[in-house]
């Protein structure tokens, strides 16, 4: 008869080892961090969806060949998987994907899309599951003002846009290049985006009576086909400064009516839109002047910024636009908070991400940092069109590539 | 199906349906999905009151979907608990059935159909620009909240509560509880007087109207019985998304959808919506993030739900107007035929 106790040790040895090599194995890590997020790639947001899809695609295919992202828990790089699901631009398809992301791919943070109406609505699977999430697409600063601890954005908010335009003209007036008071014509887009950018006008010109005066304030449906009954009425209204919020197809539309109708104003500006490829292919001369504000140029002097502009042009043959930029740059925020936390614990990636302190980054004073609400909080670029097709940076100091051409020239 | 069948089959389904939020399937997802079906069941047998047994095709009713979500947000924001505003979102949504219902009810067939559209579009357009209509307005200026009432473009946002995840496992069961109601009240109609006064209207109005059916006031009716339902589920997305804007809420696929659902179960019966629903979540879900490998070229099958929904209501209106369920009988006429012919030849063998 065999004696078990013989074989004690040796089953004791094969007990220690079961328990030690799964435990080996966890300490090993995930073959892969996943990272996940669902955008406008069809419907009405698709052309800025594309941007952040190819903007996501060049990090990533970036940081794969790096090794991956350095997991301090795990002691080495690990490479990383996105993600993308197609949210059709429709808020309830969005919700769902987000949850399926987070439920059923088991992502570990997720990345954000593009548009107001689609963030403020998965911001709310992202918070309800704990899970980070940058995006540099949804500036609308009420998106950041419901307490959520998630939720993080790279792009300041539209009414700061606003603001900074409205100093820039208050810096123009100081200057003695334009007159104070100013007769405002404001018209925006019937959307969250341009109904904060007609807030903040508002806002600045109530506070300065002395330099500004809103003579029109008008909003306008999405897409026009007809820009005539808007522009009649600016032209009514008699104003030195012709300000307006519009997407880059109403931009285009709003801006030849206006040229055709022979409308002149010491300051012509669309908000975040100007300088745009499509836009001044289709305008000409007419776009030349035009001043704009946002958030991103491929023309700010600074290396990150020639490297992916330089990088984007050359992977897509295109010019980099800021909705690519943001969302490359959300995307290596994400990848520095997971290594700064060196873990793939959320609430830990979520602490890292509020402590962030990123430099040399493509944003505008090139640090990302973040308000406690989430969202950051720098300044905007203002630029002016300038003829040839040229470009040129006039705000902040710091990066101004050349001097305000104010008033607009009359005869162009 | 007999009584016992009917038990050992749903009692398990019933259980299994209660149990998901305790069982983490799909790490939780099944519980999202399941919301979304009920609040589709429920809406789609609310339309199918007036659709189906009624005969009156409405591409309107995301009006009332809105409203009730909008009801809820308006009223929640000014300090009312959002559980008391979800009966008000309900009459809201049903007066309003009763306000365009009166003199668009009296139109018929197609005409009827096209009202609704236009319906559905001005008051999704009133929605878009109300706020700017009341902000110079002294005897409106006081419904405003911080210069805002509906919100325009932006919409509205509701207050997240500190744990979203219990409260998305309490909608879930509220929602379920509210289907059972919708499917209760759409029984209750089916087998009463007053569904039979519909079914009158559907089949033949001035006939109806010659036996002593009151059509207009039947249709106004059921108009706003199927509108409070519908402004129902409104409420409770607008509390489980805690975000509504007019494209969400008032946009025309809601209202599509809502036809599509009964159309593609069995319209004017009572289980016909209930599987249309299910399967319009289902084969929204399953096609949303499919992908077609085809070597060199990726492409994305998540728009193309909308073909699969449109292919299938040409094939249902061509060759089976009842529907899947017209199609399950059709199935069980066949499997008794063959059963039929089998034993015939037993015995004869």
């Amino acid at each position: 008869m065999i004696k078990l106790n013989k074989f004690f040790p040796s089953i004791f040895l094969f007990v220690l080892l079961s328990m030690i090599i799964p435990e080996t194995g966890f300490a090993q890590g995930p073959k892969e961090i996943i990272l996940g997020a669902a955008l406008p790639l069809t419907g009405g947001q698709s052309r800025e969806g594309g941007y952040v899809n190819k903007a996501y695609a060049m990090a990533i295919k970036e940081i794969n060949e790096a090794g991956g992202i350095m997991v301090k828990e795990y002691g080495k790089r690990i490479p990383i998987k996105l993600i993308i699901y197609d949210d059709k631009s429709d808020n309830t398809t969005s919700v769902q994907l987000y949850e399926k992301l987070v439920t059923e791919d088991k992502v570990n943070v997720l990345m954000g899309g593009y548009g107001t109406p689609l963030i403020t609505a998965h911001t709310i699977v992202a918070e309800k599951y704990r899970v980070p999430y940058v995006n540099g697409g949804g500036a609308t600063g009420a998106i950041y003002q419901r307490g959520m601890k998630y939720i993080f954005c790279i792009i300041s908010s539209i009414e700061k846009l606003s603001f900074t335009l409205m100093d820039w003209i208050a810096i123009q007036q100081n200057a003695g290049k334009v007159k104070r008071p100013l007769k405002i014509a404001l018209v925006g887009e019937n959307t969250s985006h341009g109904k904060e950018f007609r807030q903040g006008v508002l806002e600045k010109s109530k506070a300065a009576p002395d330099r500004f005066s809103v003579v029109m304030d008008e909003p306008f449906e999405l897409n026009m086909k007809d820009a005539d009954p808007l522009l009649q009425k600016v032209k009514a209204a008699n104003a030195d400064v012709f300000l307006a919020d519009a997407r880059l197809a109403d931009y285009t539309t709003i801006h030849r009516r206006y040229t055709e109708m022979g409308l002149y104003h010491l300051i012509v500006s669309y908000g975040p839109r100007g300088p745009e490829k499509a836009a001044r292919d289709a305008l000409g001369p007419a776009s030349d002047y035009i001043v704009s504000c946002n958030w991103w140029n491929k023309d700010i002097p600074t290396p990150a910024t020639k490297a992916f502009a330089d990088k984007y042009q050359k992977t897509y043959n295109e010019q980099a636009e800021w909705f690519a930029a943001t969302a490359y740059e959300a995307f290596r925020v994400m990848v520095k908070a997971i290594e700064d936390a060196g873990t793939l614990d959320k609430p830990k990636i979520r602490d890292a991400l509020a402590k962030m302190d990123m430099r040399n980054s493509l944003v505008v004073g090139g640090r990302v940092w973040f308000e406690p609400n989430g969202q950051i909080n720098n300044d905007h670029l203002i630029m002016q069109n300038m003829p040839g097709g040229k470009v040129a940076l006039i705000h902040p100091k710091d990066v101004a590539t050349a001097e305000a051409i104010i008033p607009i020239p009359k005869k162009r | 199906m007999s009584r016992s069948w009917k038990l050992w089959v749903g009692g398990p389904v019933l259980a299994f349906l209660v149990l998901i939020p305790f069982l983490e399937l799909q790490g939780g997802y099944l519980q999202t999905l399941g919301f979304l079906t009920f609040l589709y069941i429920t809406m789609s047998t609310a339309w199918n009151i007036l659709g189906g047994y009624a005969g009156q095709t409405s591409f309107g009713h995301a009006t009332f979907y809105g409203l009730g979500a909008y009801t809820t947000c308006i009223l929640t924001l000014r300090g009312i608990p959002a559980l008391l505003t979800i009966p008000v979102a309900g009459m809201i949504a049903s007066l309003y059935g009763l306000l365009w219902g009166y003199p668009c009810l009296r139109l018929r067939g197609q005409y009827f159909a096209i009202a609704t559209i236009g319906v559905g579009e001005a008051t999704r357009l009133l929605m878009l620009n109300l706020d700017d209509l009341i902000k110079n307005n002294s005897l409106l200026k006081g419904f405003l909240q911080k210069g805002v009432l509906t919100g325009g473009a932006t919409g509205l946002m509701l207050p997240t509560p500190p744990d979203i995840q219990a409260y998305a496992t309490a909608f879930y069961y509220g929602v379920m509880g509210l289907m059972f109601f919708a499917l209760f009240v759409s029984w209750r109609v089916k087998n009463g007087k007053f569904g039979l006064g519909l079914f009158a209207i559907n089949m033949d109005m001035d006939a109806a109207e010659t036996v002593g059916v009151n059509t207009t006031r039947y249709k106004i009716l059921a108009l706003m019985l199927s509108a409070f339902l519908v402004g129902i589920s409104g409420s409770i997305y607008a509390q489980y998304v805690f975000y509504i804007d007019p494209q969400t809420v008032f946009g025309f696929p809601m209202s599509i959808a809502m036809v599509l659902m009964p159309i593609i179960g069995g319209i004017g019966t009572l289980i016909g919506p209930v599987l249309g629903a299910v399967f319009y979540i289902v084969v929204q879900d399953r096609i949303l993030t499919a992908n077609l490998n085809l070597g060199l070229i990726k492409l994305s099958l998540s728009s193309l739900h909308l073909l699969v929904y449109g292919g299938l209501l040409v094939l249902i209106i061509l060759f089976e107007p009842k529907g899947l369920l017209g199609v399950h009988h059709r199935f069980n006429i066949w499997w008794n035929k063959r059963k039929r012919r089998s034993l015939a030849a037993t015995e004869k063998a």
